[in-house]
């Protein structure tokens, strides 16, 4: 059975250069190989997504996840980082994403970011 | 010059390529700024941030075949699509006008300064893997029946 997630964030509006911190809570137990959260910018239009920025906690945790583990966690953005845009085809913009690599599809819990100016 | 401007977004598109899109532009655009003679668009800046005025100037040397002249400023969205053509589909870079604002000019010979504002909500300029913004100020011969006359500078939106 693949593990599912809440993610807590504390600055869901966080300013370029501030830390997006937080807590992963294990909301179903399964199996896993590591769990990870990572901070990303996106580029999306209807068909495609691409992530040129990718920035990431690094291993919260190896091995199986039981459900009620929680794991903190800490992201700074880039004193940079892009504000949203919205267009006709497409948008950019940042998000959270805890990333539990498994074998076979890994399992994903993102919570979409407003960068403030 | 005319003190009338207008701005609209439009729902214009045209395919570029079936690979990379940085920089590119729609080939018929391409096609007017290869043939366009008489006709320059210098801008005073080739950087500023949303909200800025933009300077530039209009050189026309050649009023022969210019057509209805005007200048403005233009939004182009690139953004990757997946085209489909019978049983084959492949990944295709489509362009949309996001924004653009225009100005008429008197088409005679000489300088001309314009002004145009970039809205401060507008995207700001990007290139990207699937989605780009590209601002270019543009000066263009509108014709009847022809390909219109075209020139133009980009300019780097900051957001």
């Amino acid at each position: 059975m693949s593990p599912s997630f809440d993610l807590q964030v504390q600055n869901e509006r966080p300013k370029p250069g501030e830390t997006v911190s937080g807590t992963v809570v294990v909301r179903q137990g399964g199996r896993s190989r590591s769990l990870e959260v990572l901070l990303e910018f996106v580029e999306e239009t209807d068909d495609y997504t691409e992530v040129p920025t990718s920035i990431s906690t690094g291993h919260l945790h190896t091995g199986k996840l039981e459900a009620g583990m929680s794991f903190d966690f800490a992201l700074t953005l880039p004193p940079d980082a892009l504000p949203e845009v919205r267009s006709s085809n497409g948008q950019l913009y940042w998000r959270l994403d805890a990333r539990s690599d498994e074998l076979g599809p890994d399992s994903h819990e993102r919570r979409r970011l407003v960068i403030g100016p | 010059m005319s003190e009338s401007a207008g701005a609209m977004a439009s729902g214009w598109k045209n395919l570029i390529s079936s690979s990379g899109h940085s920089g590119s532009s729609p080939p018929l655009d391409a096609l007017r700024r290869k043939l366009t003679k008489g006709l320059e668009v210098r801008a005073e800046q080739t950087e500023a941030r949303r909200g800025d005025e933009v300077r530039a100037v209009v050189v026309v040397t050649d009023t022969g075949n210019i057509g209805e002249l005007e200048a403005g400023i233009v939004c182009r969205e690139l953004y990757d699509e997946t085209v489909s053509s019978g049983e084959n589909s492949s990944r295709c870079t489509l362009t949309n006008v996001e924004y653009e604002a225009w100005q008429a000019l008197q088409c005679m010979e000489g300088e001309y300064a314009v002004t145009v504002t970039i809205p401060a909500h507008a995207p700001y300029s990007y290139a990207g893997d699937c989605l780009s913004f590209r601002w270019e100020i543009v000066a263009r011969g509108r014709k009847k029946l022809a390909l219109d006359a075209q020139a133009s500078q980009e300019v780097w939106v900051r957001p």
